[in-house]
């Protein structure tokens, strides 16, 4: 039981930007995904979720390492776009909706995945109060301030009650305050048995809250495990290079300082 | 019951009112309930001309509604395939190039394709190969109104094209198409609207059919995608409905704009963006609206005499200031 990829080779057009990645997310883990700017953590999020076809240099390198991705033992090619999406959730980073949706409209979407007729509205005021945005209920997304839009995506992504959720930047707006809360809620899902992965650049809040990071550069893994593994200097440094200070919280858990 | 659910409700009984009541109204006065159940009950050879006149209205109201119906989903779809509000049967030249196509057929008809069947296929093959033609275009220009620039371009070429066969074509046939090349829902009998029927009723319904899918993909195609949706399919049989919905239109009753771009902008703000009923209400909106600004247009008198204006002129002339204060807002947005 897990949602695994192995020797993950995606990209966009005929170019790989992952190259072989081994990944692995057990129910329950909250996993936050690493790296700077062009690493492979979005690509790598999507082609958990099934969204990119794998792409590799050569044809030759598909045949010899096929890429895969797998949940719970079944090939993600083999089930149809509806299960795979009942079993993965993915939020991207940002979204454009054609016309101006009301919240309730933009969560009750997320909850349709699971039910067969229309949901009840439990289940999307359940879903907005997880993010603190029942009161938004009513309003229009478009006027939404930026983090109160994500919030409501947030939410319309658990209505659809996935095993594992998929999340590309979603403390990206947010307040510490609403930071904080996210990382709460996801923790609360993942004790209830969801599995989670957060694509982010906020390297303190992972290490806060993650059970297990994925440092990615260039499209390969560079370092992975708990916090306390990743944080290393030498390893850091060679990713993101040497302008940081790592320190240490008073509960043991790695802190970076830019400097 | 639900907002979505009133304005369907709504649209449904304006739908049936207009069917019902529209041929009971015209500019020769006829005791119409009379004639109404002398159409329905008597057989053909007791009917008298004011039965005659009775049943040239009935058919042309059936004419209206379809077409109006069908124009106005066609409208509805395409803004949210191509994500914009402004994309019409008309913004896009698609309408033009229908009718290009079928005003080929009709002006120099061939034996062998001398039917509405022909023009509605030659319409449908333009209408179609236009609206591959403005996507390329609209993904090469990498501008936001890209779509409709290309949209103007593809009116502008078509235009050109309606002219040039206008032009060549056999004078006094054009005299006896004036009224469609106008855009009118003129009909001789009600078999007229019987066979425009199957071309908007199939797409309508799988419009209907494929609603859970449309909504997903009007918030996110991405999303869309990661919820199960199979992105590429629906775009691709949603552009085929709108293009058969328009083409079958044109085809049948010439140019009618404005049809498509308001009535999808009027209901959805009824029935929010839930296309299940969205589809519906526009159809039975549209269908209404163009059966009240045809009675409009076919009653209203111009200088003392009885105009019998050919609706498609009526629907331009409200639908540009219409198009333009959406334009403004959209901007200004």
């Amino acid at each position: 039981m897990a949602l695994v990829g192995c020797a993950l080779r995606a990209g966009y057009g005929g170019f790989a930007v992952l190259d072989g990645v081994d990944f692995r997310l057990e129910p329950g883990q909250l996993l936050c995904l690493l790296g700077p700017n062009g690493a492979g953590k979005s690509t790598l999020a999507r082609a958990l979720c099934g969204l990119l076809p794998p792409a590799a240099l050569s044809a030759a390198d598909l045949a010899t390492q096929p890429s895969s991705v797998e949940v719970d033992g079944d090939r993600l090619t083999r089930l149809s776009p509806r299960a795979r999406a009942q079993r993965i959730g993915f939020l991207p980073q940002e979204i454009e909706p054609s016309f101006s949706f009301r919240v309730s409209e933009a969560v009750e979407l997320g909850a349709r995945v699971v039910a067969s007729q229309t949901p009840h509205t439990a289940a999307v005021s359940a879903a907005l109060q997880a993010v603190d945005a029942e009161h938004l209920s009513a309003r229009r997304l478009d006027e939404l301030s930026g983090g109160e839009r994500r919030r409501v995506l947030l939410a319309s992504v658990l209505a659809q009650q996935p095993k594992y959720l998929v999340l590309d930047e979603p403390t990206a707006m947010l307040d510490l305050e609403h930071q904080v809360q996210l990382f709460e809620v996801l923790r609360a899902r993942c004790d209830a048995g969801m599995g989670v992965v957060v694509v982010t650049h906020d390297l303190n809040l992972a290490a806060q809250w993650a059970d297990e990071l994925v440092l990615l550069h260039r499209g390969q893994i560079a370092a992975q495990g708990t916090p306390q593994r990743v944080f290393v200097r030498e390893t850091l440094s060679s990713v993101f290079g040497s302008r940081f200070q790592l320190l240490e919280t008073p509960e043991g858990r790695p802190v970076l300082v830019p400097r | 019951m639900s907002r979505a659910g009133w304005t369907l409700v709504v649209s449904l009984l304006a739908g049936l009112i207009a069917i019902v009541l529209g041929p009971l109204a015209g500019s020769v006065s006829i005791d119409a309930w009379a004639e109404a159940s002398k159409w329905l009950s008597d057989p053909r050879s007791e009917w008298g001309p004011d039965t005659a006149i009775f049943e040239l209205r009935v058919s042309r109201v059936l004419l209206a509604f379809l077409a109006g119906g069908g124009l106005a989903c066609a409208g509805a779809v395409l803004q949210t395939l191509l994500r914009n509000g402004l994309a019409t049967p008309y913004t896009l030249g698609v309408a033009s190039a229908g009718s290009f196509g079928a005003f080929l057929v009709l002006a120099f008809p061939a034996a062998w394709f001398a039917s509405m069947l022909g023009a509605t296929l030659t319409a449908l093959i333009c209408a179609l190969g236009s609206l591959g033609l403005v996507l390329a275009l609209a993904r090469r220009s990498q501008r936001v109104d890209g779509l409709l620039l290309a949209g103007v371009t593809l009116n502008f070429l078509f235009g050109a094209g309606v002219m040039l066969v206008r032009y060549l074509a056999d004078p006094l046939r054009l005299a006896a198409m004036e009224r469609w090349i106008l855009g009118s829902v003129e009909a001789l009998h009600p078999s007229e609207a019987g066979a425009l029927l199957p071309w908007i009723a199939l797409p309508v319904i799988g419009l209907v059919a494929m609603s859970r899918d449309l909504d997903q993909l009007a918030f996110d195609e991405e999303l869309a995608s990661a919820r199960g949706v199979s992105v590429r399919r629906i775009r691709g049989l949603g552009l085929l409905a709108a293009g058969v919905l328009t083409a079958a239109t044109v085809a049948r009753v010439g140019p009618i704009g404005f049809v498509g771009l308001l009535v999808p902008h009027a209901i959805r703000a009824g029935t929010g963006l839930r296309h299940r009923a969205l589809i519906p209400a526009c159809f039975f909106a549209g269908g209404s609206l163009l059966v009240v600004a045809d009675l409009a247009a076919r009653s209203l008198s111009i200088g003392g005499r009885n105009s019998e204006l050919p609706v498609g002129i009526l629907t331009a002339l409200i639908g540009g200031p219409c198009f333009l204060f959406l334009l403004l807002r959209k901007s200004n947005a």
